[in-house]
């Protein structure tokens, strides 16, 4: 292999250079001197667990954010895709009241597939759709500790489909919930009420609580309602026992609940999609997951997780159904002086069937399918800790798409007490979904002059490829005391076996019954090319007032097969815009409550044909007694109504985010 | 774009060569941080904490009980620094017919249970108890560590304070969550 490219050289450079000064020329130890740092300067140290083990943010040589406990009170805000807008690079778009497409550096869509995210340690990615169901994961806003959001590949620790980013949703132990709380949130978005009763139970602790939430309607472009309104209600416990050197958790929740996706209609007269063939959704599932943590008096600790997962969703194209029991283990100790090791393995089994109705079905309707995984990863501390270079691989095998590798190389140099660097190089894996492998979807016929009805179908590729993604990432961290922060980030990705929807000739069929047949298959035709960089900044000028922003910017370049027969391949722009920018502010004008604003702006859609917009939103939370608080929020309050998403590929209506006002009132007892 | 993918499998096959041990200089493993970053808290509780008897050149004893990895941060990070003239002293004090004797008491987690009957003892007399332990400040501790949104916070129970007759200074009262009357305020 012949290595000669600029990237190259300047990669290996950054790599490298700081192995070969000597190390008597540095200080030792970076990091930050915490004999020297205020109390208040402690407090602001963030700690994750994005690392599969807990560490300083500052300190992971990857783009992590974390959205924390305070943030989300503070937004006023009700569902998780809304929350996940205050994380820089996170691209968030509402097609309709109660769906969402939620990507990370682009490919968004309704099936937001290269996006793998986890509510404690439990994956909530759907293989037969390849994405999240945004409206079935419903999450008691008041329990969540953080949301930890890893911008680009985190497959080498999480495995398949962490291409482009892991979403950690991460709630707060039982501990931590004990007392009362009853919150209701009631105005123009609808209504949320959510109760919660923690307390001791034996040597730890539990809760059980329940979110109920009504969405109203969204409103259609021409300001109709959309009849588009849903509901849902979540129950729920979590029993921590925490007797070292053994830790205990089990935690388990049941959802069900109903919504109005807004499918489009094919209207065979006219052979186009009309809206709104508006049938009711029906969905439910619960979980049940444990896990148990054994600490030795050397440090290591050995981490044994199970979830089984239940569920299913009754929608006017089909039923579909699935069960998914999954135990993982990783151990974490650290080896010698220098070295900290994490590693792993895990099995998940998976069944799922879609039953389709009126044209829409699966090759194979129902799969049963296991994926075994294991993962290691060493951190090595060079240089007195100066230097961090990281190694780890995940290599899997799934009985639908084979075996995978799926490795990563990072270093994070601590440049100067505040200021790191890093670098990593990673590849990555999305494994085709059952849909991608046996969809087959039939549109009604068409009548036409020829006298033949034409009928259009869109068919799986049962030899579908996994896209893979090889990555490379820059990123520079400033730390300025601990009143202010900045985090820049640049990244490239190279995209392989996208896929394409290949279009054939029209072929005219006499069986089973004469007709002009026009299909497009899946293929894996589309190689692309994505830059971007993610800048986000903190700082707090005065103990009383935080300003958060940032601005990040993609751009994608399609690379099309030439074989390819999608018309679509040479305009993919990964349906997310070029730019976007926040800024946020948290006043505390008194010592009893918060004033907030924030300003989100997206840029243009540019594949989609959807306008740039600007929401504010506008908060004041004021404590009315040490039990009782009272938060008046306004959403988008300068924008009457935009629209966010249209996605063509998927046949769903898109409405408008309208302006919204609500009154919050939070009440807890301990 | 080939040449550039190659380069990338190129980076990530040149740094899995790299050598790992064998480097001089090494200063010893870094500390975890949170434990760290306790002890830094432990100090900080220290610096803003009077206590009604303390000569003008007598030590401030820092007694750590059940988590000797806080001692040795606390030593390694504090240990050549004074507060107000007091130097720190920092003990293993897994006796706790020793704790009389500590200004600052910081019992781990894992072993708050254990403790019970020992702490009970150093309620009423001017001993700063500090521990991250769940339920510590509403067991009788002053001062209990936690984390919250990934950062550390801590909570003070205030009629302990008043119970040991230590002065707490008003900007640590401002940072904490206080725990009055049997609940959190």
């Amino acid at each position: 292999m012949t290595i000669t490219t600029s990237v190259t050289r300047w990669l290996l450079a950054l790599l490298l250079v700081p192995m070969l000064i000597p190390s008597s020329g540095l200080a030792q130890g970076t990091a930050p001197d915490l004999s020297r740092m205020s109390i208040e300067e402690l407090m602001n140290i963030e700690f994750t667990s994005a690392s599969r083990k807990v560490q300083r943010a500052a300190d992971i040589a990857a783009a992590v954010f974390v959205i924390t406990h305070d943030a989300i009170r503070r937004s006023g805000m009700t569902t998780i895709p809304d929350l996940l807008r205050l994380a820089p690079g996170v691209e968030v778009a509402q097609f309709n009241s109660n769906k969402w497409a939620v990507s990370v550096r682009g490919f968004n869509g309704l099936n937001s597939n290269k996006l793998l995210v986890l509510v404690d340690g439990r994956t909530v990615y759907s293989r037969i759709f390849s994405g999240v169901l945004w409206d079935a994961e419903d999450v008691m806003l008041d329990d969540i500790d953080r949301i930890e959001v890893v911008r680009g590949p985190g497959a080498a620790l999480w495995g398949a489909n962490a291409v482009n980013g892991v979403i950690n949703i991460v709630t707060k132990a039982a501990g931590e919930t004990t007392g009362a709380l009853a919150r209701l949130d009631s105005g123009r978005f609808g209504e949320q009420a959510a109760v919660r009763y923690g307390g001791a139970l034996g040597t730890g602790s539990y809760r059980v609580y329940s979110q109920a939430t009504r969405r109203a309607q969204s409103l259609t472009a021409q300001g109709a309602d959309a009849n588009d309104g849903s509901h849902s209600i979540t129950t729920g416990f979590r029993a921590d026992w925490a007797t070292q050197p053994d830790a205990l958790m089990l935690e388990g929740a049941f959802t069900a609940g109903q919504t109005r996706p807004l499918w489009l209609n094919f209207n065979p007269q006219t052979a186009a999609l009309e809206q709104f063939a508006n049938v009711a959704s029906d969905g439910q599932g619960g979980y049940l997951l444990g896990r148990w943590i054994h600490t030795r008096p050397n440090g290591a600790s050995l981490q044994v997780q199970s979830f089984v997962d239940i569920g299913g969703r009754q929608e006017s194209v089909g039923n579909y159904d699935r069960r998914t029991v999954d135990i993982d283990t990783q151990y974490h100790t650290a080896l010698g002086a220098r070295h900290d090791v994490v590693g792993g393995i895990g099995y998940r089994f998976i069944d799922e069937g879609l039953a389709g109705i009126s044209g829409f079905s699966l090759a194979t309707p129902r799969d049963s399918s296991s994926l075994t995984t294991a993962f290691l990863q060493d951190e090595i501390q060079l240089f007195g800790s100066r230097l961090a270079v990281t190694l780890g691989s995940q290599v899997q095998y799934d009985t639908d798409s084979g075996a995978g590798v799926q490795p990563t190389a990072r270093a994070m140099w601590k440049a100067l007490p505040g200021q790191r660097v890093w670098v990593a190089a990673s590849r990555a894996l999305r494994t085709p979904s059952l849909a991608d492998r046996g969809l087959q979807l039939i549109y009604p016929p068409v009548p036409t002059s020829t006298g033949l009805p034409l009928v259009a179908r869109v068919l799986g590729n049962p030899a579908a490829a996994t896209e893979t993604l090889v990555d490379a990432e820059v990123g520079y961290r400033l730390e300025i005391g601990s009143t202010a922060s900045v985090d820049v980030t640049g990244y490239m990705g190279h995209y392989k076996h996208l896929v394409t929807r290949e279009r054939s000739d029209p072929v005219v069929q006499f069986v089973p019954s004469p007709e002009i047949l026009v299909t497009a298959q899946f293929g894996n035709l589309l190689e692309a090319t994505t830059r971007g960089f993610e800048i986000a900044a903190q700082w707090a000028p005065i103990p009383a007032w935080t300003v958060a922003g940032s601005v990040t910017a993609f751009h994608l370049t399609p690379q099309p097969d030439p074989a390819t027969r999608d018309p679509g391949a040479a305009t993919e722009d990964g349906s997310v815009p070029r730019g976007q920018w926040q800024l946020r502010s948290t006043l505390f004008p008194a010592g009893r409550g918060t004033l907030n604003v924030a300003i989100f702006h997206v840029g243009p859609l540019e594949q989609f044909q959807v306008a740039a917009y600007t929401r504010t939103d506008i908060n004041a939370e004021w404590r009315l007694t040490d039990r009782l608080s009272a938060m008046a929020v306004s959403q988008n309050i300068f924008d009457a109504s935009h629209a966010e998403f249209a996605d063509v590929r998927a046949p769903l209506g898109t409405t408008e985010v309208a302006r919204s006002a609500s009154l919050r009132l939070r009440w807890t007892f301990r | 774009m080939a040449g550039w993918r190659l380069a990338v499998a190129g980076v990530a096959l040149a740094t899995t060569w790299l050598p790992g041990p064998g480097y001089a200089g090494d200063n010893g493993p870094p500390l975890p941080s949170d434990i760290a970053v306790k002890a830094a808290f432990i100090y900080n509780f220290a610096r803003f904490t009077e206590w009604p008897a303390l000569a003008s050149a007598a030590p401030i004893v820092v007694c750590v009980v059940g988590q000797d990895a806080i001692a040795a941060a606390l030593v390694k990070t504090f240990g050549g620094q004074s507060i107000g003239g007091h130097m720190l002293d920092t003990r293993l004090s897994q006796d706790s017919a020793t704790w009389r004797a500590c200004h600052v008491l910081f019992v781990a987690d894992l072993v708050t249970r254990q403790s019970a009957d020992g702490l009970g003892a150093v309620k009423a007399l001017p001993v700063l108890t500090v521990s991250d332990g769940k339920g510590f400040a509403q067991a009788g501790g002053i001062i209990e560590l936690f984390v919250e949104g990934g950062r550390m916070r801590f909570v003070i129970n205030v009629d302990a304070v008043e119970r040991s007759r230590l002065h707490i200074s008003s900007r640590l009262l401002g940072l904490a969550t206080i725990f009055r009357n049997g609940h959190i305020q």
